[in-house]
């Protein structure tokens, strides 16, 4: 690789989370051409929309410094509260999915307030989602309101929904983050606590904003997922969270100094979900799933690092969140 | 001036040290409190309910030990490939044996052989590629499930007796399984606090630079720490195996949580440098016997979840802050 080449990567570092993507389109192009028109394109992406939506929960999170071990848990407890509830008893569901979202933002008040890990709390915290999962559905079921099964799987005019979701969420958290003055302070808690309370920024109330920003996202990823596949499971989106730590960190984003990329964020969540449906494709063995997806993390990250060694200092401090 | 700066270093130094060595306290009466709530209303009494706890707690009070030298090393390490090591070893020892004791040793050697090299498959990748320990670890472990789920589809899969025996078996009232897992707590403790290695750990978990500066190799700190929690992960496995006669597919899925929950609950700094092997097998006494109350009390998993979760965070919230 060149130097120039290395430098423009090192300049944006989106690029390798960009490329990913459309290695995997080509990839998808040529396994099964198919899958390229507007019908296959809904068809395969549609799966993908609740990781890319967690996957900006986390990175909400990330940017705050932290990092949210229970991401899976609350998507499934969103679930399973509106598949079980949503649609006979609004009012209810409304209220609850309301309470869970005020109690992660009091979560990101405790961590911060208290500076205990997140990476424990978040890891205990999706212990309780879960367990109240369980509660409110103990054997997957339930059936998703009328409204959001037909808005998950609406079909626009040329463009296929899950493809202006992507765009129009990567628009929103970018200009928010980068462009706004709040997006900057938001930064800024994450980057240097210490600095931010220098200059007279309230660190805890920036943190609670990033958890509720998380908390929606979270919401939203829970609400899609209950839309496109109908029913609830309070597992179901257990194993998300791999793939949004590993989407933000592919991206562009670090695990210190609050640093994160929303485009690369967004193209790497929709790669690594894409990664499943091309797994599909060729009908992998579902034994070989899990293995195939953890080395392409392994490999994604691997060239990332490999393509940025020169220009950083190697961080050997990899930050305990 | 200068007496009055040494005096005050020196006391504080004093008081620092009182409170390394009780850092095991909270999640020591933790447990008391849960064993006198649980004893009132188990079938089998108090000594009964302790003796059983103590079995079960036993399995992830070992795969803690491992765990802690990890943690303790610091800047963000952590070993999430736990749980699938030991769900791994549990099927290829059962695999190697075959309800034969003669093939006991086979099974031990090989399970020892493969817990030490996951350790140094997840400190390359770590090291090698730059990977958060958290990512790394986690990728690895889904690597190995599909080993498991492979390995499942094969052939038979039996403990020896003998392991069985040892596994279940009560001596004089006492488990010999337990007492093997104290003993390795024991070793660990001193292996931390008082042996060379342990004191480099620490030191490389309370500033990696510094470590370094004072010449100590810390990537062979790190690795080792790897190693010996892949260790401690497959013996688990093997013993798990035996315990509940034959592996199966979920058997570890609580150690992934549990394994860094008895490491934080039992007083040890996530963050690294500061660590408490008798805490951890306090705590996971406190969350095995959490359990056992949970599940008396026919609630359900549900409850049991929130229950673990409320417990780990509620310690960590009460914890003296730093």
């Amino acid at each position: 690789m060149s130097a120039v080449t290395r430098m423009s990567l090192a300049r944006t570092p989106s690029a390798i989370s960009v490329l990913l993507l459309v290695g995997t389109f080509v990839a998808i192009g040529i396994i099964q051409p198919d899958a390229l028109t507007y019908d296959g394109l809904s068809l395969i992406l549609v799966g993908a929309m609740p990781v890319v939506l967690a996957t900006m929960a986390q990175l909400f999170i990330m940017a705050a410094g932290d990092i949210d071990l229970g991401i899976g848990q609350f998507v499934g407890l969103v679930n399973v509260t509106a598949a079980a509830s949503l649609g006979t008893q609004p009012g209810i569901a409304i209220l609850g999915l309301a309470l869970a979202a005020v109690a992660y933002v009091l979560m990101g008040a405790l961590i911060t307030y208290r500076g205990i890990p997140s990476i424990v709390v978040t890891f205990g915290m999706g212990s309780i989602w879960l367990g109240v999962s369980l509660l409110i559905m103990p054997t997957p079921g339930g059936e998703a309101p009328g409204w959001l099964s037909a808005a998950a799987n609406a079909e626009p005019p040329l463009v296929p929904l899950p493809i202006i979701v992507f765009a129009v969420l990567t628009v929103v958290v970018y200009l928010l983050l980068n462009r706004t003055r709040l997006g900057i302070r938001l930064r800024a808690v994450g980057a240097s606590p210490e600095a931010a309370t220098r200059v007279g920024l309230s660190v805890i109330r920036l943190k609670m904003t990033l958890y509720g920003l998380a908390a929606l996202m979270g919401l939203l990823a829970g609400l899609v997922l209950t839309g496109s596949t109908g029913s609830g499971d309070a597992n179901g989106a257990a194993t998300l969270v791999l793939s949004t730590v590993a989407a933000v960190i592919v991206g562009g984003g670090e695990f210190r100094g609050g640093r994160v990329d929303a485009v690369g964020a967004v193209c790497a969540a929709v790669a690594i979900g894409l990664i499943t449906s091309i797994m599909a494709f060729l009908n992998v063995s579902a034994a070989y799933t899990s293995a195939v997806e953890g080395l392409i993390l392994v490999v994604a990250l691997g060239v990332r690092v490999v393509a940025f060694r020169r220009l950083r200092p190697p961080s050997r401090a990899l930050a305990a969140p | 001036m200068t007496s009055k700066a040494l005096t005050g270093s020196g006391s504080a130094r004093a008081s620092r040290s009182r409170r390394w060595h009780a850092d095991w306290l909270p999640a020591a009466l933790g447990a008391l409190l849960v064993w006198v709530a649980t004893g009132a209303v188990a079938g089998q009494g108090f000594l009964g309910t302790l003796q059983q706890s103590i079995i079960v707690a036993s399995f992830l009070a070992l795969v803690g030990f491992g765990e802690v030298f990890v943690i303790s090393t610091g800047s963000g390490n952590i070993d999430l490939s736990v749980p699938y090591v030991v769900t791994l070893s549990a099927y290829l020892s059962a695999s190697i044996m075959r309800g034969s004791d003669a093939m006991l040793l086979p099974a031990l050697a090989a399970i020892l052989v493969l817990g030490p090299i996951v350790g140094l498959v997840n400190f390359s990748i770590i090291r090698l590629l730059s990977i958060p320990p958290l990512v790394a670890t986690l990728a690895v472990g889904f690597v190995l499930r599909t080993v498991v789920e492979l390995l499942a589809a094969t052939g038979a899969k039996a403990p020896s007796p003998a392991l069985i025996h040892f596994a279940v078996g009560h001596f004089i009232g006492v488990s010999p399984l337990s007492l093997l897992v104290v003993g390795v707590g024991i070793v660990a403790s001193i292996l931390l606090t008082r042996a060379r290695y342990g004191r480099e750990v620490l030191a490389t978990g309370q500033s990696p630079e510094a470590a370094r500066l004072a010449g100590i190799a810390t990537s062979r700190v790190v690795l080792r720490a790897y190693m010996l929690s892949g260790g401690t992960a497959a013996i688990c496995g093997l013993l798990l195996g035996a315990y509940s006669n034959g592996p199966s597919l979920d058997m570890a899925e609580q150690y992934q949580l549990g394994a860094i929950a008895v490491v934080v609950l039992g007083g040890s700094a996530i963050a690294g440098g500061r660590s408490n092997v008798a805490g951890v097998w306090w705590a996971a006494l406190l969350l095995t016997l959490l359990a056992t109350l949970v599940s008396l009390t026919a609630a359900g998993p549900g409850v049991q979840h929130i229950a673990e979760g409320a417990v780990i965070v509620g310690v960590l919230a009460a914890m003296p802050k730093r």
